[in-house]
């Protein structure tokens, strides 16, 4: 099993639709095992930022407006099988965005805190080992911000 | 540059009081301070924070031994079962 990281920093998250900056798309005879991810809006605004952790099924058609590089957190490992990339809004960058499927961890949030999950081991949210399994990051902005992600997986 | 000075309640907005369980599933920190406990729905693989007085209706699974999140949850579909199906009906779509 390896472990990836990957960041987004300073995703700008429109009010229009629903935003994805962060979308992790699986690859075929690979699971993927969710298992920590960071969300710290960069907005100083006393409202609500609802967003989730939800899963994707066009993952494979999903055309990421800018690719994202994954950083292992072994350095011997290899190069990660899945995908993930980012848009600032869905409709800006993405020319296919993702397909929402279920919803596996809805969080609302005041914009001023930094929300931070962890699974414990054997407990992650997994993905089935087929191309158009993901999970994405689901945002609903209530008043346009900027915020950071960043997503743990095994595969 | 504004900066953030964590305030002694979290920001997590919950109709409610989190409770804290037995056999956590995951965790939440809310500006570095662990706020809550998550239980994963053995089922559907969804994570949610039990919450007094939500009156969310969640469920027990006796033949997996594990939590449910809601009534749509409430058949026994594990969640192994359900990514071995997805895989095999992928793996006949590409033959």
């Amino acid at each position: 099993m390896r472990s990836y990281n990957c960041p987004v920093q300073d995703a700008l998250l429109g009010t229009a639709a629903n935003n994805t900056p962060w979308h992790l798309a699986g690859a075929a005879n690979i699971r993927l095992l969710l298992q920590e991810f960071v969300f710290g809006p960069r907005a100083s605004a006393d409202t609500i930022v609802n967003f989730s952790i939800a899963r994707s099924t066009n993952a494979s058609s999903v055309a990421t407006g800018t690719a994202l590089v994954e950083a292992q957190t072994d350095e011997t490992a290899t190069q990660a099988a899945s995908a993930v990339g980012t848009s600032g809004a869905k409709g800006t960058a993405y020319t296919t965005g993702p397909s929402f499927g279920n919803i596996l961890h809805p969080v609302g949030l005041h914009q001023r805190a930094t929300y931070r999950w962890v699974a414990q081991p054997n407990r992650e949210i997994m993905t089935a080992a087929v191309a158009t399994a993901g999970l994405a990051l689901k945002v609903e902005a209530v008043v346009a911000f900027n915020a950071d992600f960043m997503g743990s997986w095994d595969e | 540059m504004d900066i953030h000075v964590p305030s002694e309640r979290p920001a997590l907005i919950l109709p409610g009081d989190p409770q804290s369980v037995r056999n956590p599933s995951g965790f939440i920190f809310i500006d570095g301070v662990q706020v809550a406990d998550t239980l994963q729905c053995v089922h559907c693989q969804a994570h949610f924070v039990v919450v007094k007085g939500s009156g969310r209706t969640r469920g027990h699974c006796y033949l997996c031994q594990g939590p449910t999140c809601s009534p749509q949850c409430a058949n026994c579909y594990p969640a192994q079962k359900q990514l071995e199906d997805e895989e095999r009906r992928a793996a006949k779509l590409a033959l």
